[in-house]
């Protein structure tokens, strides 16, 4: 069998560059988007996803990590009495105001408390041992480095969260969230900036399970103890889940998202169609003389349908050249992305289903390879 | 001048039509091209159809060939109803008995001659060396075998149109059909291309039914049909044909 798809695209390969690039950019265009999306609304449960903890407790209906109220401290005692629970610690969630001057605008923050000793569970995967340390502090907090241009602290980063002064001790990256600037601090600063110090209630109390203990068993077992008063218990997969659906799905943003996706899609679709159309247009008499010896129509499609499939992968080693490259610099700007096995599969079918889409669009140039058309 | 029907005394016809019609819609107008038109073609012989533009002879082998169906009236070729064969049975008759040479050569700018002429051998389920083999025969045959590797950019139009009659003739088909296939030639390169038609005919009996106005192709035929407005007002064979090759 002659490769007469692949012979044609490597001889005449300048014809063909237009539809590539079509397919390479609309690669591109979905993968940097779906980076974006993981990336940003990822970030609604970096909290979660950078921290070791098994299990979430927290107030029943919480939709998103950001939007937890205040639970009893018995609810610790609740989860400590399971058998397969190995820790437990409190996370208290405060919303701040962060103003680097007296006279300065205010710049939102979500303050996280948190355990400050070296075995602590949230944001252990964030935060060296050292750095836990250096929060004992009064008034000590860490950030995002990437937030830094927008908190502007003062002198020795000192500046004031709800009119008390705090300064930053250090400095992190993968801390950036959604809605606001997280901030960490230790338990007790955190209730200080709160202003009720002596309180005992928290958001969430996070629990560490013992090894090998089946997390959906502990959770469904540790659930719904209303001697404890109103609480739900989540898996940390779950409650991150839970989390980037809400921000994804249920605030409009997603649809927005999804929506740019397609269009995204249809643009390349018809412009990569309308060049493989050219193609096929311009080798119509060529395939109307395969026709007129016998060579069927459905042969020809598929002839059609091969140069599509070429023009697909090699629009796809450009879209992923691209993405990496775009991704590797977002990354070293702080910029929001991330991107997993699954994504970048599914961004990969879907440029490979708009290169095959293209080509069946692209078989119509075949309607004018009729063979009476050669008789003069 | 020999009698068409005294040349072909006792010899089966390989294309026979009977009673053809087509017209064809222009707008609001319809012009009849084809009238009740019957004819018997014979295996082994260049036969030639002539005329001034628009008598329709190209409609004629179009028709003959099943890359058109006719309005009313039968095609027979090889003994087979052309015209009552569905698209897919006509693509497959064509694919193991035809051969077709236009005038345009319709290579493809990417292969070389030896892959132009394997690109419909491949759809005949022939063997990778069988196929490779009658390429290159059919490309020596037309002598062409030493610019095999060429792509049609460093061919001439002579060399291209021997490059178009190597495939054609690659599949060995029983009916071969050429439309103006010396028009875009030179006078030694079109003599060189009525030569390999005849040949074939003579050595291979195939049908070779050919429309031309070219009046070099006349002298060369075997047998000549001049149309006029639709209709064969002669049939007749130039003398000479009997005694070449």
């Amino acid at each position: 069998m002659i490769g007469v798809a692949y012979k044609t695209l490597a001889y005449d390969w300048r014809r063909f560059v237009p539809a590539i690039m079509a397919v390479g950019f609309a690669g591109l265009l979905l993968a940097v988007q779906a980076a974006l999306v993981l990336g940003i609304f990822g970030s609604a449960a970096v909290y979660v996803k950078t921290s070791s903890a098994d299990l979430w407790a927290g107030h029943p209906g919480t939709q998103s990590v950001n939007f937890g109220s205040a639970i009893g401290p018995d609810i610790a005692t609740r989860l400590r009495i399971d058998p397969d629970v190995k820790q437990v610690e409190p996370y208290l969630w405060v919303d701040g105001e962060w103003r680097s001057s007296p006279h300065g605008g205010g710049v939102a923050v979500y303050v996280s408390g948190i355990e400050t000793r070296p075995d602590g569970l949230l944001f252990d995967r964030l935060l060296t041992p050292a750095q836990r340390r250096l929060l004992d502090e009064p008034g000590a907090v860490i950030v995002d480095r990437a937030e830094i241009g927008q908190l502007d602290p003062g002198p020795n980063g000192s500046a004031s969260i709800n009119g008390q002064r705090v300064h930053i001790v250090a400095t992190v990256s993968g801390l950036r969230g959604l809605g606001g600037i997280n901030v960490v601090a230790s338990q007790y600063t955190a209730r200080w900036l709160r202003g009720d110090a002596d309180e005992q209630d928290s958001t969430y109390f996070l629990a560490r399970l013992r090894q090998g203990a089946d997390r959906q068993a502990v959770r469904d077992r540790v659930s719904n103890d209303s001697s404890f008063g109103p609480y739900a218990v989540w898996t940390a997969q779950d409650f991150a889940w839970q989390s980037q659906r809400y921000w994804l799905l249920d605030t409009g943003a997603g649809v927005a998202v999804m929506f740019m996706a397609a269009v995204v899609l249809i643009v390349g679709a018809v412009t990569t169609s309308q060049s493989l159309i050219g193609m096929v247009a311009g080798s119509a008499r060529e395939y109307a003389m395969l026709n007129a010896l016998g060579v069927s129509r459905r042969s020809l499609g598929r002839i059609v349908l091969a140069q599509s499939l070429w023009v697909g992968g090699l629009g796809l080693v450009i879209a992923t050249l691209g993405s990496l490259a775009l991704l590797r610099l977002a990354t070293v700007y702080d910029v929001p992305v991330a991107m997993t096995i699954p994504m970048a599969l599914t961004c990969m079918a879907l440029v490979a289903t708009v290169a095959l889409l293209s080509g069946i669009i692209a078989l119509r140039g075949l309607l004018r390879a009729d063979p009476a058309l050669l008789l003069r | 001048m020999l009698s068409p029907s005294l040349a072909a005394r006792g010899r089966v016809p390989s294309l026979r039509a009977q009673g053809l019609s087509k017209s064809f819609r222009f707008g609001q107008l319809r012009v009849r091209v084809l009238s009740a038109l019957s004819i018997d073609i014979y295996p082994g012989e260049l036969s030639l159809i002539t005329g001034p533009s628009g008598c329709g002879k190209s409609t004629l082998l179009s028709l003959m060939s099943g890359l058109q169906m006719p309005d009313t009236g039968t095609i027979t070729a090889l003994g087979e109803p052309v015209d009552r064969m569905s698209p897919r049975q006509l693509e497959q008759f064509r694919l193991h008995h035809t051969g077709f040479v236009f005038q345009g050569f319709n290579l493809f700018a990417a292969l070389t001659a030896r892959e132009q002429v394997l690109l419909p051998l491949s759809y005949l389920g022939l063997s990778r060396r069988v196929a490779a083999a009658r390429a290159d025969a059919a490309l020596d045959e037309v002598g062409l075998l030493t610019r095999a590797d060429a792509r049609p950019a460093v061919l001439s139009g002579g060399e291209r149109q021997r490059v178009a009659i190597a495939r054609a003739l690659a599949k060995h088909p029983s009916l071969l059909f050429a439309d103006e296939p010396t028009s875009a030639l030179d006078a030694a390169n079109g003599q060189n291309i009525v030569s390999i038609l005849r040949h074939i005919a003579r050595t291979r009996g195939t049908t070779v039914l050919c429309v031309s106005h070219d009046p070099r192709l006349v002298q060369r035929a075997d047998r000549v049909l001049d149309m006029e407005d639709g209709c064969i007002h002669n049939d007749w064979r130039p003398t000479h044909s009997c005694t070449e090759d």
